[in-house]
């Protein structure tokens, strides 16, 4: 049986709706323990997790509060339920008049690389940000997940070529990958990077 | 007979008989089914009942209290600013602002592209790329940063594209109405190329 928020009926005993009152009351306590802390115990109420199902349209905001909400974000490695979140309208407008619209914010994405060589975590936006190091350079450094394309590419020489730092610029090859140069690395040698791509 | 949903604790009265008490069993059942369909799947449904759709964090006045074993996320509102996302750690422990100024595209330039987005603790990350400077036209070269509302600029980071040589030099034009909007980059003595393109990753305060 469910919750009915349509009982007792004016016309039922309390012996023939009786039943139907300890549903509701069991029912209400059993979905309000799929996320909250359990009626009648000592944190009652409070929430231990947050499901959340996917939303198939963003909630809009027009009161002061903030929604969090899931729905699907297209990647270039794939389709897959985000966190995104959407505050009320607020832009920089006095310093910055680009009037945009209350467009929702992607918080998450559905990996992180920390194990290297090429690590890899996400910035709210649905960018995501690489870095690692590399004693290499001969070979493009290969960015996985796939990202649609690459926004900036750093890279640092950490040696000297005739006390001064190795000379250095980076070259986008793909939509996946980059690659460093430099003139004067020779050698053994190190460089530390780090990449921005949208997701 | 037409209910308005009105949740009373106190039903029924001991002398109430099931007529007399039903309207207010159906206020309060209907109270709570519509006070728990508010953010969540509704009570009847099956399967799912119980689980979130979206969470709404109301304006809270100020930092929300947190025993040990908790961790808590509300939304706070900022002076000049709206509602943002909080934390707080265990134990009214630290607590920081994780989301800020809304995310957008900036206005296209054929000579840039610049992108932003945020970081916990009031941190702005400006990045993208410049392409074809002349530093035979303009040495140093300045560079506007969008959008203008850095406090403070923590780290500023260029590196050459499409080409090779030693990073530019960069500092701080100074600071107009306390924000920092302008970037002056310095060619390096050594390597004066007309045509060069950058790409950079600047943290800043805001």
């Amino acid at each position: 049986m469910t919750y009915s928020p349509k009982i007792p009926q004016g016309n039922q005993t309390p012996a023939g709706t009786q039943a139907f009152i300890q549903t509701n009351f069991s029912q209400y306590a059993a979905k309000f323990l799929v996320n909250h802390t359990a009626i009648n115990s000592n944190k009652q109420g409070d929430h231990e997790a947050i499901v959340f199902e996917k939303q198939l349209v963003d909630p809009g905001v027009t009161e002061d509060l903030v929604a969090l909400y899931c729905k699907d974000a297209i990647s270039a490695s794939s389709t897959q339920p985000q966190l995104f979140f959407q505050i009320l309208k607020f832009l920089p407008k006095f310093r910055d008049y680009t009037d945009a619209p209350n467009t929702p914010m992607q918080l998450t994405f559905d990996q992180v690389n920390t194990a290297g060589p090429v690590y890899q975590s996400f910035m709210a936006g649905a960018y995501l940000l690489y870095f690692g190091m590399t004693s290499n350079i001969a070979v493009p450094i290969v960015l996985i997940p796939t990202p649609s394309v690459i926004l900036s590419v750093i890279a640092n020489p950490n040696n000297l070529a005739a006390g001064i730092p190795f000379d250095v610029g980076v070259t986008v090859t793909a939509a996946n990958s980059f690659k460093i140069n430099s003139t004067t690395a020779v050698g053994v040698y190190t460089f530390t990077w780090m990449a921005i791509a949208l997701a | 007979m037409t209910v308005t949903p009105d949740y009373s604790p106190n039903e029924p009265q001991p002398n109430d008989s099931l007529g007399e008490s039903q309207p207010n069993f159906l206020n309060n059942f209907q109270s709570l089914y519509d006070a728990f369909l508010k953010n969540h799947v509704s009570l009847d449904d099956v399967a799912l009942g119980g689980k979130h759709k979206v969470v709404q964090l109301l304006e809270q006045p100020k930092a929300f209290e947190t025993g040990p074993g908790e961790f808590s996320i509300y939304a706070k509102n900022l002076n000049r600013q709206t509602n943002q996302i909080f934390m707080r750690y265990q134990g009214n422990g630290t607590e920081f602002q994780y989301t800020n100024y809304q995310l957008y595209s900036l206005p296209p330039d054929p000579f840039t592209a610049r992108f932003f987005t945020f970081l916990p603790g009031k941190l702005l990350v400006y990045f993208g790329f410049i392409l074809n400077i002349n530093f035979g036209n303009s040495n140093p070269f300045s560079y506007q940063l969008l959008p203008p509302i850095a406090k403070n600029i923590i780290t500023m980071n260029f590196c050459i594209a499409n080409s090779i040589g030693h990073p530019p030099i960069v500092e701080l034009e100074p600071a107009e109405n306390n924000v920092f909007s302008k970037i002056l980059i310095t060619a390096p003595t050594t390597f004066i190329p007309t045509g060069l393109d950058l790409f950079y990753v600047i943290v800043a305060n805001i």
